[in-house]
């Protein structure tokens, strides 16, 4: 059984059963959490390509499966890239009974596990474009469920991630004629600008990303942000290989400046834009096109520490996200509006949804004592050396996520009623205060996190 | 690990205190198990100025580069052991009157608030590090917050807690900006080396903080509760600042911004005395005691006498609290307060001496008069706010009654030792004569007081020719220190900007704003290819 036998074709037909399971909600859920966790750990203690020694059996992973021509290809390099999509997944569904128990959640949602990490590993990588869209198509119902109508956002959400297939599929085709006549580098650059324009689609950056904030306000929150979550970190991880694997894109100063350019951008608008914003879901979309401009960033920076900081970023960037949107979740659940002044005051009945909410904010926004702040920190100081505008930019968008984050305090605090109470129940507690604990032991202690997580650059050994 | 020893037994003692209140007569308990430990602390502070254990170290965040991370160190100096062995005692005093504000809802958990504080509080002034310190501080605006919700059953006064929290963390950012354009000259910011505009930047977060640039005071409007336990958060949160400003290099200010920086300060010295003297009661004057001895401190800064600038420090906390948890009164025990007024006077052989230093130099411009009225409206301010009737002492329970004076003494004697031991000069004669003109001063200032108004205090800024002066000085400050014509500014931008966001979003997510989507990216691919570098 070859390693992308495991960690595709099983998590794909795992999702094709729990749709035949589809009625019993929490069992599936449960399933697609517990297979989540096994793949996870399999891809912490399985040794891709090296022979194991299994009560006197002795047998090898391979690392590769052909189909059709093409290949398939996870290697030892790729385990801690497993490791953070499944332990993504196991996280998410496990949350879900208490979050969006929907019939729709596992199977799908494990489809677009399946489609992304095949994604990762496909070769020639081109591919890639068709199983990013499966996946995407895979998140549709779980985004717009049976029943549930149709919004704009949705639809522009399929049509720029439809684009880029045509985008990356040229771009493909550009760089194999490239290749043929290498001094040819007008070609070269054609296929860097398709490139881009493929990535910029698919991560919703400046100016396709408005689809994001509208999309959050047709969709429940916490399914939302299980695309939000997993899609960027995927399309950012196929980003790096595709750079990883193309030498004049490695070389290239023009990509980084204008790679540079994009994440600034983002960071301002997004920062600007939540700051103005009476609706938490649609913060909730900024924060994701906010964090993304700061993975751009950190990709500009172009030298090992800023790939470093680009991968240390993904654990505090997730769990943020997370805790955001199991929050929303909340809220949304008890038939509160998800705007500024419905949960006026709420601090006082919803203290620890409340809490979670506040907390996940001011991480983003890089707050000290919180997750996001260590990463965040690094990039600013990097970003001193290389690009004084950079910064400067870095600090306006976070300067606006900061009011926007101190907004949202000051409304959930906005009350005159004398008594506190928790309307939460004890698995919400638990799971609202671990989250909390959780960005709090990230933000003191981030080394003891970021150690394993670095480890993902070792799939793109041509980076540095 | 000794040197985190009694943050770690304050935070011990917390919990224990607030598990203990569950208990029959836990109330007791509780204080007892309060006040013992919080005695072994100070005890145990207080030996650490002869014996310095080693600087307790975090490891640090750069993964790629962990000998050049910014550090995050905590550790006891000259420094740190002054403002905290000043806060322990302040502690203490908290806790050995407490049971004269029982009525108050003085209670095992304001006690454990407290012990939590104070241990953040002793962490923040430990802070070696301008990252630690910055960790430090939101530990404590937190708290902070966290006790003004708590506590507040009306958002006017919760909005304060929330305003405060806001300012905090601009300051807290600055901080953040510091710590990143430091890194253009390579290195990381440390309290010993700074790059100017970092300099600028850590220097206007302090200020911030303190309430002195631009001047704020989000708790103008004191709680009319909990004097102990807001008394110790507010003083906790200003001594995080001052230490940090105690530390600032000597020749750390940008020639070129000194000048401004010392006119505002002065001027705000000025205006938080005058406020402080009308207050109605020390309680509402707090937040002017505050601002004084903060702006004190940092004119010391701006001097290049950072170290005059802990004297300052040291009475603001000491004096000050000895006179905030004079709640319960009688004439014996007003001498024992106003022995906390000549430590403020800076009289030779008084702690606030060797603090002149900082402040003036003979012989006197107009800054330093106007520094030394300001003192002089202080002192006599202090004077004025203990000798006010308030509850009677008599009426307290017998034992209350003989804990509740060592309290007192504890705290404002605690200044004097802490001067004695931890300043560089201890008790010395400092620069006598702004110190006498001081004190003669405020005599002065008392004379006209009891003599030309006999009417209370309070009224001079109500009434007549007095109460219109004040106001138009008042509006005249307000305006132009506050900065009240910047957030004029400011909301108008916000006001522009908004409406600029929301025709933006109206184009983009408007029927064609798939369309615009592309015009923007041809016109950035434009402007890229076109040359527009970056």
């Amino acid at each position: 059984m070859s390693s992308p036998v495991i960690w595709i074709v099983i998590p794909a037909v795992v999702g094709l059963f729990l749709w035949f399971l589809r009625s019993k909600q929490q069992l599936s859920l449960i399933l697609a959490a517990g297979i989540c966790i096994i793949l996870s750990v399999l891809s912490i203690v399985l040794p891709i390509g090296a022979a194991v020694n299994l009560g006197g059996l002795t047998f090898t992973i391979p690392s590769t499966l052909p189909v059709l021509g093409r290949r398939f290809v996870l290697t030892a390099s790729d385990q801690m890239i497993l490791t953070l999509l499944y332990g993504l997944g196991a996280v998410w569904f496990a949350l879900a009974p208490l979050a969006w128990p929907h019939r729709l959640f596992p199977s799908f949602g494990l489809g677009m596990l399946a489609s992304l990490t095949a994604a990762l590993a496909v070769a020639p990588i081109l591919y890639a474009a068709l199983l990013v869209e499966t996946a995407v198509l895979f998140s549709i119902p779980i985004l717009s469920p049976p029943g549930r109508l149709v919004g704009q956002g949705l639809q522009r959400y399929l049509i720029f991630q439809t684009l880029a297939v045509p985008a990356i599929l040229f771009a493909g085709w550009l760089l194999g004629v490239a290749e043929a006549n290498p001094a040819d580098t007008a070609m070269f650059q054609r296929a860097g600008m398709f490139l881009g324009l493929g990535f910029a689609f698919w991560l919703g950056v400046f100016p396709f990303y408005n689809w994001v904030p509208m999309m959050m306000t047709e969709t429940h929150p916490f399914p939302a942000g299980y695309v939000l979550s997993l899609l960027p970190t995927a399309v950012l991880l196929l980003g790096l290989d595709f750079i990883n694997s193309t030498g004049f894109l490695r070389e290239s100063a023009v990509l980084f400046d204008i790679v540079r350019i994009i994440g600034i951008l983002m960071v301002v608008t997004g920062g600007l834009w939540a700051a103005f914003q009476v609706n938490l879901a649609r913060v909730f979309g900024y924060a994701v096109i906010f964090e993304t401009g700061f993975a751009l960033l950190a990709i500009s920076v172009n030298t090992l520490d800023g790939w470093m900081l680009f991968a240390a970023a993904f654990l505090p960037r997730l769990l943020a996200l997370l805790i955001f949107a199991f929050a929303l979740a909340v809220l949304e659940n008890q038939g509160i509006p998800l705007t500024l002044l419905g949960i006026r005051g709420l601090a006082r009945r919803f203290p620890l949804t409340a809490l979670g909410l506040l907390a996940a904010i001011l991480s983003i926004s890089g707050f000290p004592l919180l997750a996001g702040l260590p990463v965040r920190l690094e990039i600013f100081e990097q970003l001193a050396i290389t690009s004084r505008t950079a910064l400067i930019g870095a600090g306006i968008g976070t300067t606006g996520f900061l009011f926007c984050g101190m907004h949202i305090l000051s409304e959930l605090i906005h009350s005159d009623e004398k008594h506190w109470t928790m309307v939460e129940n004890w698995p919400l507690r638990v799971i609202l205060i671990g989250g909390c604990l959780f960005l709090l032991a990230f933000g003191l202690f981030p080394e003891t996190f970021y150690h394993s997580i670095l480890f993902i650059l070792q799939a793109f050994p041509h980076l540095f | 690990m000794l040197t985190i020893l009694p943050v770690a037994l304050l935070f011990i003692t917390a919990l224990a205190v607030y598990f203990l209140r569950f208990l029959r007569r836990g109330t007791g308990y509780a204080w007892m198990a309060a006040v013992l430990m919080t005695i072994i602390t100070w005890g145990g502070v207080l030996a650490l100025n002869w014996f310095t254990p080693q600087v307790f170290t975090i490891s640090p965040w750069r993964p790629f580069d962990p000998g050049n991370a910014d550090a995050i160190r905590l550790g006891w100096d000259s420094i740190s052991w002054v403002y905290g062995f000043s806060l322990i005692s302040a502690e203490l005093a908290v806790l050995l009157t407490a049971a004269a504000r029982f009525r108050r809802n003085s209670n095992p958990l304001t006690w454990a608030t407290n012990l939590v504080l104070a241990g953040a509080g002793i962490a923040a002034v430990m802070a070696q590090t301008p990252l630690a310190l910055l960790m430090a501080w939101v530990v404590l605006d937190s708290l902070d917050l966290l006790i003004v919700m708590r506590l507040s059953r009306a958002w006017k006064f919760t909005s304060r807690g929330v305003l405060a929290f806001v300012v905090r963390s601009i300051s807290s950012f600055l901080l953040i900006g510091a710590l990143s354009i430091q890194r253009v000259e390579g290195g990381a910011l440390t309290f010993d080396s700074m790059f100017p505009q970092a300099s600028l930047l850590v220097l206007l977060s302090i200020g911030l903080r303190l309430g002195l640039l631009p001047l704020n005071t989000p708790y103008s409007e004191e709680f009319p509760f909990q004097r102990g336990l807001i008394s110790f958060v507010r003083l906790a949160a200003h001594t995080a600042g001052l230490a940090a400003l105690a530390r600032f290099p000597q020749s750390g200010v940008p020639a070129v911004w000194q000048p401004f920086l010392y006119t505002i300060t002065v001027i705000i010295c000025l205006y938080g005395a005058v406020m402080w003297l009308a207050a109605r009661n020390e309680v509402q004057g707090r937040p002017y005691w505050l601002l004084v001895l903060s702006g004190l401190s940092f004119v010391c800064i701006l001097q290049g006498q950072p170290s005059a600038s802990i004297a300052w420090g040291l009475v603001m906390v000491t004096s000050g609290m000895g006179l905030f948890l004079y709640s319960a009164r009688n004439r014996g025990l007003t001498v024992l307060v106003l022995l906390g007024a000549l430590a403020l006077s800076g009289l030779p052989f008084t702690p606030a001496a060797s603090g002149w230093a900082g402040l003036v130099t003979a012989p006197f411009g107009l800054g330093d008069l106007v520094i030394i009225l300001s003192m002089a409206l202080l002192l006599a301010g202090y004077v004025r706010h203990s000798i006010q009737p308030a509850d009677k002492f008599n009426e307290l329970d017998g034992w209350v009654r003989g804990i509740y004076p060592i309290g007192l003494v504890l705290v404002i004697l605690s200044g004097w030792i802490a001067a004695l031991f931890g300043l560089p000069v201890g008790l010395g004669t400092g620069q006598w004569l702004p110190a006498v003109i001081t004190a003669v001063l405020a005599i002065g200032i008392g004379f006209v007081r009891w003599r030309v108004f006999p009417t209370r205090m309070a009224s001079l800024a109500d009434n007549g020719w007095s109460g219109s002066l004040i106001r138009a000085a008042d509006r005249t400050i307000t305006n132009v220190v506050r900065l009240n014509w910047l957030y004029e500014i400011l909301w108008f931008i916000y006001r522009g900007l908004r409406q600029l966001v929301n025709f933006v979003t109206v184009i983009f997510e408007g029927e064609g704003g798939l369309m615009w989507a592309f015009v923007l990216l041809a016109l950035l691919v434009t402007l890229l290819t076109g040359g527009g570098g970056f």
